[in-house]
């Protein structure tokens, strides 16, 4: 029992040193370097290589303490002695460029070399190589020069070209031009130089390689600044760290790098939806869900025209010809034969001996007469109705290509269709619908293009709600749209301009929407109407005019327009909260099922001071719908007090249904919860699989806390590159704190000030308090 | 002392299941894994999935006849049938389906051919229309030579396990990659190798 004691103390003691070491590390990167200074002394005395470079770090910059040059060139020894890259690399750059000691430099960064730094390997390479610092040693020097050409270093990369260029032997010399193509691509003169006179004359010249990898100097020129002019011709820069032996023993004033509020991670948002917070492509499904319910159902029965051959002069002899023709089974000639008896060009007219031709062409797989028996056959003209005879007729037709068929097809799934005769019929079946309008679409017909895209639209093929699923059909609706537009279907142009008025479009397609949306306006179109409304309103394609955009919703709701409805309602209650109007139209845009206002009634029934049941009962409502930002809200309303467990679980029961539909917010909230203990465990593997998911949708706070959690090593190992691709990713969707914590990164880990600055200056534009802040230390 | 070595017993044959259930595990999942892979030499190109329908275009204008290697990852067997525009009435429909999980190769000797994939409703006795890409995986060999009696476009084999299909297409008589090229592809490989080292 004693021994499993002590085996069991032993295996937990390297996990506690383990979580100490963490803990340190996360209090020096987030500037609180009070609390790292007695953790990592302790650390120090374990001789912890990391610990003792920080502390070097601290002590020479004056971070959280004044500054001790002495004490911080010990650490950095200490550090460097036990393997630490960084503090090799620094002492190596103190004895270079302060002391323009080549000797100790070289001991520093050979061993930094042996660790896989390029820039060491280089500069050991050229110290052997040239003899500075030490005996020339070609050997050695050779073993550095192909460790840094690896590395990707150009001069490397030339001088090992040079190498085997010398050589007797053909393999060496292929080598040779390999790498000279190397170094050449990597833009090293010398190398192109060469390469040039090697493509111009077909000859090469090894006699004066060895003086292309020098310099030229003087006589009485220094080691040091013979070393100095190679780094710059090899392009290596190995900093000179004068900045941070400042003689100045105050303490340092630290920039700093601050969490985000909960407030700002999972605040929750009880504000009415402004007509302006709705994307385009969200008022694009309304349009198209209102325009698709009130569609009525109408069969496109397409007919094939006839057309007199140029060599024919006339019908009727076009009509001896083809009878001539179709004698001897020429199945086109059958199909045209039927055509002029269905017309009576050149015959009398006889529906019946047409059906027959039909028939015979059909028979002979004639993939347009196939076509024309189903037509019949659901027609009744001359044969007896069948819906499932013509049915057959139809799917052999499509199924073989034809494209009238499937639109015919399509048409028939989409609505259904009755024999009330027979009490035959096809059942609505919006799946085959879609199918055959595909391949409809697919095979150039407008009309299935225009009708597939409504379709997609107006997010039919999405009960679910998924965002990722509607983003997806509303890229594939642009595309069908863009084609039905180009094939002379006028409406899909005024679609497609709702698609160009998203603020994300360049000002060119702003343009083009508000062209579109007074063209089609002034034909008295309510869709264009709207879409006016909404680019006055916004200020896109023409100058922003709020009282415009009242005075058209005005009239479009005096026609009863539901959207209109609801952006009235909505703005009447921005302006003036009493006004009893707001609840009037609102309630009439409720009434037609629109999402938006119920959700806006919802939240003024809270801030009516109603009772919280009416509030929750209205949104429980659209939410049962699938209604995505009600779900949201009653989750952020379960969370607000995390003591009540029972509230908290009902929290967690909308946000999973969210996360089902890939909702970013919900992930982010989930990856918080995780993180930080609240309902569940803490756990930072779920958190971090939260805050993932959320990040891949375009999360720009999931990005941040991912940047965060990488960058002090929160759970993981610790990543400054992850970091930094997550902060970027945040960035670049215009998130301010991401820009200051990236200038924070280049400040204090990667000494990069200019960089810094850039990233402060960024942040501090948006107005960012901790990049202004920041920004004035690092001016000062 | 004998409910311990019980205990240790019974924990012992508890983990050496375990050990045995996963090594199996692994070796079936190693096993599905490399049949989900293309065959060598045979890249995701030289077509694309329009709507609903498969539209082959051959990658190479040097080859004249170029072979796709076609994988049903669905669990029903797949119909592909050759969809054409109606105007031509002499065409011959090269019609072919590919069981679960199979593998079927196509010759393909025109500048683009257009499929339609469906499933077949034994009850209603109709085939319905899928998309094609949501059960199929396609690549092609575009560097693949023929014999002259080889020639056109059809279905060389159907639903086939992926080895199987590799070597009936070479008992056919096709070489899935000219040599001549393949010569300089190893030519220009060992320069990037020995360039790498």
């Amino acid at each position: 029992m004693k021994r499993l004691l002590v085996l069991l103390i032993i295996c937990l003691i390297p996990l506690t040193t383990l979580a100490a070491e963490r803990n340190a590390f996360q209090y020096y990167y987030q500037g609180e370097y009070n609390q790292a200074h007695p953790m990592l002394l302790a650390l120090a005395k374990n001789n912890n290589p990391q610990a003792l470079y920080l502390l070097a770090k601290m002590n020479l910059f004056g971070y959280g303490m004044k500054k001790n040059a002495e004490n911080g060139f010990n650490y950095m020894q200490r550090a460097a002695n036990l393997k630490s890259l960084k503090a090799q690399m620094y002492l190596g750059a103190y004895y270079l460029h302060q002391k323009k000691n080549i000797k100790e430099t070289l001991v520093w960064l050979r061993k930094a070399a042996d660790q896989g730094n390029a820039n060491a390997q280089m500069f050991t390479a050229l110290c052997y190589w040239h003899g500075l610092g030490t005996s020339k040693n070609l050997d050695i020097a050779k073993r550095y020069i192909i460790l840094a050409a690896k590395n990707g270093i150009p001069m490397a990369q030339f001088l090992l070209a040079t190498i085997f260029l010398q050589s007797r032997h053909a393999i060496d010399k292929k080598m040779g031009r390999i790498w000279l193509a190397k170094a050449a691509q990597n833009h090293y003169a010398d190398a192109k130089q060469i390469l040039a006179n090697i493509q111009s004359t077909g000859n090469f010249n090894t006699t004066n390689l060895n003086t292309l990898a020098t310099v030229s100097l003087k006589k009485d020129d220094k080691p040091w600044a013979i070393m100095i002019a190679l780094l710059k011709k090899a392009e290596i820069n190995i900093e000179n760290p004068k900045r941070m032996l400042a003689e100045n023993d105050e303490q340092t004033v630290m920039p700093t790098l601050q969490s985000l509020p909960k407030n700002t991670i999972i605040g929750s948002n009880f504000s009415l939806v402004s007509p302006n917070d709705l994307h385009m492509h969200d008022i694009l499904v309304q349009v198209n869900r209102i325009n698709y319910q009130k569609q009525a159902s109408k069969l496109y029965i397409n007919t094939y025209e006839h057309q007199i051959p140029k060599q024919a002069d006339n019908y009727q002899e076009m009509f001896q010809k083809l009878s001539r023709l179709a004698m001897h089974g020429h199945t086109p000639a059958i199909f045209e034969l039927a055509l002029l008896y269905e017309n009576g060009y050149g015959v009398a007219q006889d529906e019946q001996q047409a059906f027959a031709l039909f028939l015979k062409a059909a028979k002979l797989h004639y993939l347009k007469s196939e076509y024309m028996v189903g037509v019949y056959c659901l027609k009744s003209r001359v044969v007896n109705k069948d819906i499932h005879i013509a049915m057959q007729w139809l799917r052999k037709a499509a199924l073989h290509g034809n494209a009238n068929a499937q639109l015919l097809l399509g048409n028939i799934y989409e609505h259904g269709l009755r024999d009330y005769n027979t009490t035959k019929s096809v059942k609505k079946d919006l799946a085959r619908a879609k199918a055959m309008y595909s391949l409809a679409a697919q095979n150039g017909l407008p009309t299935a293009q225009y009708q597939l895209a409504q379709m997609y639209a107006s997010d039919l093929f999405n009960p679910t709600n998924n965002n990722q699923i509607q983003a997806k059909d509303l890229q594939i609706a642009y595309r069908l749209y863009a084609s039905a537009a180009k094939a002379g279907i006028k409406k899909a142009k005024l679609f497609l301009a709702f698609f160009y008025a998203a603020r994300n479009e360049p000002k060119d397609k702003h343009k083009q929407a508000y062209e579109i949306a007074t063209k089609f306006a002034g034909m008295r179109n309510h869709d264009a109407k709207l879409l006016l409304a909404i680019l006055c309103d916004r200020g896109i394609g023409v100058y922003k005019s709020h009282r415009a955009a009242l005075r058209i919703y005005r009239s479009l709701a005096k026609d009863n327009n539901v959207l209109a409805n609801f952006m009235l309602g909505t703005y009447y209650y921005l302006n003036n909260q009493h006004d009893k109007r707001a609840e009037i139209y609102l309630a009439k845009a409720a009434e037609h099922n629109i999402a938006y206002a119920q959700y806006n009634l919802a939240i003024i029934a809270k801030n009516n001071h109603q009772l919280d049941n009416s509030f929750v009962f209205l949104l429980n409502k659209i939410a049962d719908r699938g209604f995505n930002k009600a779900l949201l809200l009653l989750g952020d309303y379960y969370l607000i007090d995390d003591n009540d467990s029972s509230a908290m679980q009902k929290a967690v029961h909308f946000y999973q249904k969210l996360v089902k539909k890939q909702d970013q917010d919900a992930e982010l909230r989930l990856g918080y919860m995780y993180q930080n203990g609240i309902y569940f465990h803490k756990n930072m593997q779920h958190a971090l699989y939260w805050y993932q998911q959320s990040a891949a949708h375009s999360n720009k706070i999931a990005q941040y806390q991912l940047g965060e959690i990488h960058f002090l090593g929160q759970g993981v190992k610790r990543n400054i590159n992850l970091a930094l691709k997550y902060y970027k990713q945040s960035a670049r969707q215009q998130f301010p704190p991401a820009m200051a914590a990236i200038g924070y990164i280049k400040a204090v880990d990667q000494f990069d000030y200019q960089g810094a600055k850039k990233w402060y200056k960024k942040a501090a534009k948006l107005k960012n308090k901790q990049a202004q802040k920041n920004l004035q230390i690092i001016k000062s | 002392m004998i409910l311990y070595k019980r205990i240790f017993i019974y924990l012992a044959t508890i983990l050496c299941c375990l050990i045995i259930n996963s090594a199996l595990a692994n070796k079936k999942n190693a096993r599905t894994n490399k049949e989900m892979r293309f065959p060598v030499g045979c890249k995701p190109f030289g077509y694309k999935f329009d709507l609903y329908n498969v539209i082959f275009t051959p990658s190479t204008k040097k080859y004249s006849q170029t072979i796709y290697f076609i994988k049903n990852i669905s669990n029903k067997t797949v119909h592909l049938l050759q969809a054409s525009d109606g105007n031509d009435p002499y065409i011959l429909h090269i019609n072919g389906s590919i069981a679960p999980h199979k593998w079927s190769v196509l010759s393909v000797s025109e500048h683009s051919i257009k499929f339609i994939c469906t499933n077949y409703n034994k009850r209603s006795r109709d085939h319905q229309v899928i998309n094609c890409q949501n059960v199929l995986r396609i690549c092609e060999f575009s560097r693949s030579r023929f014999g002259t009696n080889h020639r056109g476009t059809y279905w060389l084999t159907l639903s086939k396990s992926r080895r199987s299909a590799v070597n009936i297409t070479r008992f056919h008589g096709v070489l899935l990659s000219d040599p001549k090229q393949r010569e300089e592809d190893i030519e220009k490989n060992i320069e990037k190798y020995t360039g790498e080292n």
